[in-house]
């Protein structure tokens, strides 16, 4: 079966910073949407 | 060659579309294009809309005859030979900068006419229009005349489920009011609108524009009619149920005729005397002449209307019986409470509570009073306090009898009176 | 999750039904899946379309209460735009993402599998609030307060299931780039990829950045509903406004969402039946990337007429008019690439042509829909409804049928019936029109959007468009059909499967191995773009 194992881990500590940098952008734009309406 | 017929059809369908649109037929039922309008901005928003489809269509002329030629043209049935080209930066270039300078072309004239329809300045009048579930209520501010327009009467039963009428006997269905706004021709006239409850918009087509009834806001806009007529148009922004169902007629009139109906207007609000309310948190709207159930907004009928309200007045305090509550009751029941409260009583739960066998309706008067002058804020039942005292007091009377509830008691127009 | 006992050389997919499909990992199943959930909600969807154009049919209230009425139009967009061509364009991409760039699976099975099984769960909740009291969510799909506020127990419920549904959406895109970006076989540079790939991956960016805040406009409506907050509550010191800036932020983006994986796919079927190169590949790659930029600051489009300042009005303006140059630039690459190549017309590329044509109206309406003046008039009309049923309809889905009808022979290994396929375009193409064209006089005539009752003037159109809406209908059984005999049987597919189709996923068999690619293949030296 396909998964993670079978990639190298130079491949799985790059894919791990993606999803990282992308996670904290999703989450960034919800927070910033909300907040920003708190403060008006 | 079949596919060259039915690819022929598809891609000519922008041309009879746009010639069909320069000849403008007057077969309403098949119309193709935008009215032109009576004001000088709806005819240069239609100039607008003309040369932007005509450019469009120009477009649309060159691309699919360019995908039609190639259909035909390049067919590997009829021995085309691919070729292998696959860039070319000049032709990118130029497709991309002609494109370009026609959107510069239409950008120009559109800001002007932009800037023109913000320009609420040097106005004659004002008016101020609110949107409410499911009516507009209009206040000529500085002349200190207000009213609703509600949908007909005669529209409101054509248009319940299962009515039985055939709406096409019904002239200029679900776009008759009970009260027109009336305006001079010729004036520039400003808008203020806002509204009650959720967001409505205000819309009619020969005026040029439409601009959202935003609660606990207010926006501008402004109009001046060049032609005498009846100009109609709907609410264009969903509202809730009855968002179909709230249309906007405009009277347009020579000064005379409109300072004559002034007249008659504030006579008819001095016999009914209490100063109107602004602003969305407030409930209570009054001194309106009563949206009576009439027949049919004609001006014999307003001004037999507003008449009878001059001369009820100092008659408010007389009882009626139970025979004539309940008959007026019912017709304004059908009229104001029926869209939402149904023919038979039972609602629409639990946005629309049932009045059938209700608490309320069953309970002590004082609290149905309540309710009806008072509404429920946050729900969509809105304060009727606008309504004449007998009409309030004859549908509050139908409500408690009807449906099976049978309370067997009478509210009178004094009662409703010292409510207030 | 524990891994399986399958060991790293399993050939073949679990023989057990649940295994295979409830836990599976396998981008090829889950692709499978998402197609088929999709074209089930598509039928969903597309019932609720009939009821709507039903009571249209005539002027007059026949069939519907006005309410019922209101909730078919709110979720007939909601089951469409998050149950059929969202998921159906990820499922396209789950199919031929990675066998695409010589990977041998997404970045994130694991995760891949629930961002699909989170889907059928939001859109169970979703349709069940069609039954409880007070029915489902019925204030348009854009769900303004404070109408929204207006509503019983389905507002919670819809609320959470749309949650769902981003939250799945953001899981799909964040394996897109992921497996993107750092699975491709050595030797595919970004600009060797497929435009199916880069279209892919700039509708992931969007998608990260835009789902969110869907999520926020909505939590904020919840908390307005049931916290006592007042964020869109004029009286509390809140702004309605503020509600629709915030869900157009998302509102434009989305709907980029759902048209560039449709530009991706015209761009591998039109050169396929051309025999001929993509024209402009960097033109097209920078055309996409342009219009996804754009896309973020074009919003307030859709609110015209709220009463914004003069500057804001024509700031919107110029900046939506700006699309239609990218997005021109790749109609014409398009139809630079047919020029002088060697056509046929087998289905997909007739749904493909299709598109360019029939989005090319959808565009054109969209342009006279900018110049914001003129759109005082339109907004809020069936003017709108043509305009964007034409993009998304003759657009989108047209384009996610061509993939299937491309695509179906490499994935079963069966060629579907071409005679079917081609009577499935003619009848949908000519109902289609039928269905929306007129459409666009009603809006110039003057009928306002979501209502379930117009004036008698409107009725002649309305009943030519109710004629076209069950033709269209019925016309989608006949794929339907197609696609289940194709993967009973038909005849063998090769691994080309078409003349002039190249491509990494066109040197796999035709089905492909359950597993592909486990050693990344051979990019061949020299050509600078794809043919």
């Amino acid at each position: 079966m396909s998964d993670n194992r079978e990639l190298d881990p130079h491949t799985r500590r790059r894919i791990r910073w993606t999803v990282a940098v992308l996670v904290a952008t999703a989450l960034g734009f919800y927070v910033w949407t909300i907040v920003r309406q708190m403060n008006s | 060659m079949k596919l060259v017929k039915k690819q022929l059809a598809a891609s000519l369908g922008g041309l009879p579309f746009g010639l069909l649109l320069a000849a403008n037929p007057a077969l309403a039922d098949l119309q193709l294009n935008m009215p032109r309008g009576v004001t000088d901005i709806s005819r240069e928003v239609y100039g607008l809309h003309m040369l932007i489809t005509w450019i469009c269509v120009a477009i649309g002329v060159v691309v699919f005859g360019a995908i039609l030629y190639s259909i035909i043209k390049f067919r590997k049935s009829k021995g085309a030979v691919p070729a292998q080209f696959h860039h070319s930066t000049t032709v990118e270039i130029v497709w991309t900068v002609i494109p370009m300078l026609i959107l510069i072309g239409m950008a120009v004239p559109a800001t002007t006419v932009l800037v023109d329809m913000y320009d609420t300045s040097k106005s004659d009048l004002t008016i101020k229009i609110t949107g409410y579930q499911w009516k507009w209520g209009y206040e000529y501010l500085d002349e200190g005349v207000s009213f609703f327009s509600t949908l007909s009467q005669e529209d409101n039963y054509a248009r319940q489920l299962n009515s039985g009428r055939n709406v096409a006997e019904v002239e200029n269905y679900l776009l008759n009011v009970d009260e027109p706004v009336v305006v001079p021709v010729g004036k520039k006239i400003r808008f203020l609108l806002t509204s009650n409850d959720v967001i409505h918009a205000w819309w009619v087509p020969a005026l040029g524009w439409k601009k959202d009834a935003i609660p606990g806001f207010i926006n501008e806009a402004w109009t001046r009619i060049n032609e005498p007529g009846t100009y109609r148009g709907q609410c264009a922004e969903l509202c809730g149920r009855d968002h179909a169902f709230m249309p906007v007629v405009v009277k347009a009139v020579s000064e005379q005729e409109y300072q004559e109906w002034l007249q008659q207007k504030k006579a008819a609000a001095g016999a009914a005397a209490q100063p109107v309310q602004a602003g969305p948190s407030q409930q209570g709207v009054a001194s309106a002449p009563a949206t009576a159930p009439s027949a049919a907004g004609t001006s014999a009928g307003e001004s037999g209307a507003s008449q009878q309200q001059a001369e009820a007045a100092p008659a408010q305090a007389a009882a009626l019986s139970m025979d004539e509550l309940m008959a007026q009751g019912q017709k304004v029941y059908q009229a104001q409470c029926q869209s939402c409260h149904q023919a038979g009583g039972e609602g629409l739960p639990p946005a629309f509570k049932p009045i059938k066998g209700s608490p309320i309706a069953t309970g002590p008067v004082a609290g149905h009073l309540e309710i009806v002058l008072k509404g429920k804020p946050g729900t969509g039942m809105m304060s009727f306090a606008h309504l004449s005292d007998q009409d309030l007091a004859a549908v509050i009377t139908y409500e408690r009898n009807a449906f099976g509830n049978n309370v067997g008691d009478m509210v009178q127009p004094a009662d409703v009176k010292a409510a207030r | 999750m524990t891994a399986t006992t399958h060991d790293a050389h399993h050939e073949g997919p679990p023989s057990s039904f649940l295994q295979r499909w409830l836990f599976t990992t396998n981008h090829k199943d889950i692709g499978t899946l998402y197609l088929v959930f999709s074209l089930a909600m598509f039928f969903v969807g597309g019932l609720m379309a009939l009821v709507i154009r039903a009571e249209l049919f005539q002027p007059g209230m026949q069939l519907v209460d006005p309410y019922f009425f209101n909730q078919m139009t709110t979720n007939h967009a909601l089951v469409m735009i998050f149950g059929a061509v969202m998921p159906a364009f990820t499922g396209l991409a789950n199919w031929m993402i990675p066998i695409m760039i010589g990977a041998p699976d997404m970045a994130l099975p694991r995760m891949n599998n629930w961002s699909f099984w989170l889907l059928p769960f939001a859109f169970a909740i979703l349709l069940s609030t069609m039954l409880m009291p007070g029915g489902a969510l019925a204030g348009g799909w854009t769900m303004y307060p404070p109408l929204m506020l207006q509503h019983g127990m389905a507002l919670p419920f819809a609320i959470f299931a749309v949650h769902l549904m981003g939250i799945s959406s953001i899981m799909g895109a964040i394996n897109v780039v992921a497996t993107i970006l750092n699975m491709r076989a050595p030797g595919m540079t970004l600009m060797k990829m497929p435009l199916f790939v880069w279209a892919w991956l700039i509708t992931a960016y969007l998608l990260i950045a835009t789902m969110p805040v869907l999520a926020g406009a909505i939590t904020m409506l919840l908390t307005d509903a049931f916290f006592g907050t007042h964020f869109f509550n004029a009286a509390g010191g809140g702004d309605p406004v503020m509600y629709q800036h915030i869900f157009w932020f998302f509102g434009h983006p989305e709907v980029y969402i759902m048209i560039l994986p449709a530009f991706g796919i015209i761009s591998a079927i039109i050169p396929t039946f051309s025999r001929k190169p993509l024209f402009g590949y960097s033109s097209m790659v920078y055309a996409t990337a342009s219009i996804a930029f754009l896309s973020f600051i074009v919003w307030a489009h859709h609110m015209f007429t709220v009463g914004m300042p003069l500057s804001g009005e024509l700031f919107f303006m110029y900046a939506t008019m700006l699309i239609a140059v990218p997005t021109g630039v790749k109609v014409f690459n398009w139809i630079a690439t047919m020029w002088r190549g060697s056509l046929t017309f087998e289905t997909p590329m007739l749904f493909a042509v299709g598109f360019v044509v029939l989005f090319t109206i959808g565009g054109f309406s969209g342009l006279m829909l900018a110049i914001s003046p003129a759109d005082f008039q339109y907004h809020d009309t069936y003017f709108v409804v043509a305009h964007f049923h034409y993009v998304l309809v003759t657009g989108a889905v047209y384009s996610i049928i061509a993939a299937a009808y491309f695509w179906l022979p490499k994935w079963t290994g069966h060629m579907y019936d071409e005679r079917l396929g081609k009577l499935h375009f003619w009848l949908s193409t000519i109902f289609v029109n039928v269905l929306f064209f007129p459409q666009h006089f009603l809006g110039l005539a003057g009928m306002p959007r979501r209502i379930p009752d117009y004036s008698t003037q409107f009725a002649d159109w309305n009943a030519v468009s109710t004629i076209g809406a069950f033709g269209f209908g019925f016309a989608q059984l006949i794929f339907l059909w197609v696609v289940i005999k194709c993967v009973r049987g038909g005849a063998k597919a090769s691994d080309q499967v078409w003349e002039g189709a190249h491509g990494l996923e066109w040197t796999l068999s035709s089905p492909p191995p359950y597993h592909s690619f486990n050693e990344p293949p051979a990019i061949p030296a020299g050509e600078s773009s794809p043919r």
